[in-house]
């Protein structure tokens, strides 16, 4: 638990692009309404695969954000990193030009610019001239590295890849820059591209991604019965986090408190995830927002509609909550915005923020006929009202990552 | 030849063709090397051209944009010879 000097910390702004809504505004409408952003791939040709379905999302004028010179520097997660940054710093209403010199930038990412590192590989496999800016567009930090550049902020800046857990990661770094004052203002979030076709290749040789069916909207069916992998997706996601002194300085509108974060690693093999590893993530997330488990509301849960997975985050849940795991409201968004990899964290994290404030759980798609072992609240199909105060996010990811972050209502 | 040149230049660097001259320097456009390079770049995709030397070696050698619009001349000038000989 956090000790009475740490400072409080805020979510103050949130800005984000996804399969179903390109900004705050339409990604709550729409997870709320229950819409899905699953349809048949449009970034390539995926009729040799045996997953065809994908959450992309869809065409954005990027000109409209950056110029022509940078736009043969930017892979297209940098670019959709931007979309959602300048949407949370607008919705912080931070003054571009005074209140984010000292702010800090920590995003994750799990795929990295893939589509950019697949293209150079082979214009270069084929003796083709690489562009001179190569260099500068498959860099990994390369979202990282736009957003400094872009808003000329000079705090810390870093990224992480831990696959499905990175913008979890993130988010929990920065609340502990901020927490521990080191920072008073953090962007902090996620960002993936749809892979590139070679990693969708890999992905699908995987077998861990929905099939689909005769309606891709209907694929990714968390804590089913039915169930079959999850849809892979892309978009990113950001937070402003500040410490509540100087939000409430500047006269900012606080959305959330950053209550708390628990992170823990266990990896019996790379792919296989482990109820203890979720287990001590939401446990120790609990105690450092200094809470009892009583006063959980809702979580929005990783539910990433894999077999092992649904079934051990609903023990792990039983585990950590004990009776009160029947009286919790739980949903997972996935279905709804895909698995967006290492943006789904802080997709997730605004969905969480988004329910407690609105009183409303975001239903879980597809659930029509639960899994008889994942017998808890699982909200199906459609949103429900609720008054929590406290909410859990969970994001869990192979090589054994396992992140819980913990917001209090605004 | 000058005024493809200067319309690659102009989208490239978002100024209106109108202020770009010849004369106009690469320290006048606010041009860095990464900058440079890929307008290089640009030029040689459009035209169907290929430098002969080096960035660094033309970093050296071409200042303004009348340089660029010169070696681009040269370069197709040389082109259609080799193809006029190739036909011979």
């Amino acid at each position: 638990m956090y000790n009475g000097s740490c400072k409080t910390v805020v979510v103050t702004g949130m800005g984000i692009v996804s399969a179903i809504g390109h900004n705050l505004a339409e990604f709550g409408n729409n997870l709320f309404a229950g819409k899905s952003g699953v349809e048949s791939v449009k970034a390539f040709d995926a009729s040799r695969f045996r997953t065809q379905i994908g959450a992309e999302v869809g065409e954005i004028d990027f000109s409209t954000y950056v110029e022509r010179r940078q736009l043969n520097m930017m892979d297209r997660l940098s670019l959709l990193s931007i979309v959602a940054a300048d949407q949370a710093i607008g919705n912080a209403s931070l003054d571009v030009n005074k209140d984010i010199r000292e702010m800090g930038v920590v995003l994750g990412s799990g795929l990295g610019p893939s589509s950019s590192i697949e293209n150079t590989v082979v214009q270069a496999v084929n003796g083709q001239r690489l562009r001179p800016t190569s260099v500068v567009k498959i860099l990994l930090n390369s979202p990282a590295a736009t957003l400094c550049e872009r808003y000329q902020c000079r705090g810390a800046s870093n990224m992480h890849v831990t696959a499905c857990a990175a913008a979890s990661h993130a988010l929990a770094q920065a609340a502990d820059c901020i927490r521990h004052g080191t920072l008073d203002l953090c962007l902090a979030g996620g960002c993936d591209a749809f892979p590139s076709e070679t990693l969708f290749a890999a992905w699908d040789a995987l077998g861990v991604m929905s099939a689909g069916g005769v309606n891709p909207a209907e694929a990714m069916r968390p804590f089913s019965k039915a169930r079959n992998g999850f849809v892979i997706g892309e978009g990113a996601a950001m937070l402003v986090l500040e410490s509540k002194e100087h939000a409430l300085n500047r006269g900012a509108t606080i959305l959330a408190e950053f209550a708390g974060s628990g992170t823990s690693s266990h990896a019996p093999n790379m792919t296989k995830p482990s109820l203890e590893g979720m287990t001590a993530a939401m446990t120790k997330a609990v105690e450092a927002a200094g809470i009892r488990i009583e006063e959980v509301g809702y979580i929005n849960a990783h539910g990433t509609a894999t077999e092992i997975n649904d079934l051990l985050e609903t023990q792990a849940i039983q585990a950590v909550f004990g009776e009160h795991s029947r009286r919790l409201q739980i949903s997972s968004t996935k279905a709804a915005h895909g698995h967006a990899m290492g943006a789904s964290g802080a997709m997730e994290a605004v969905a969480t923020i988004l329910s407690i404030n609105r009183g409303v759980a975001a239903p879980t798609l597809n659930l029509r006929e639960p899994d008889p072992a994942c017998n808890l609240n699982f909200t199906p199909l459609r949103a429900v009202k609720m008054d929590c105060e406290y909410a859990l996010s969970n994001s869990f990811a192979f090589g054994g990552h396992y992140v819980t972050l913990a917001f209090k209502r605004g | 030849m000058t005024d493809e040149i200067l319309k690659i230049v102009s989208e490239y660097l978002n100024i209106p063709v109108e202020e770009l001259t010849p004369e106009k320097t690469f320290d006048d456009l606010g041009v860095d090397s990464l900058d440079f390079a890929e307008i290089l770049f640009e030029v040689e995709g459009k035209l169907g051209i290929k430098a002969k030397e080096d960035l660094l070696e033309l970093r050296k050698k071409i200042h303004c944009l009348g340089d660029v619009i010169d070696m681009a001349n040269e370069l197709v000038r040389e082109n259609q010879a080799e193809k006029a000989a190739h036909k011979a």
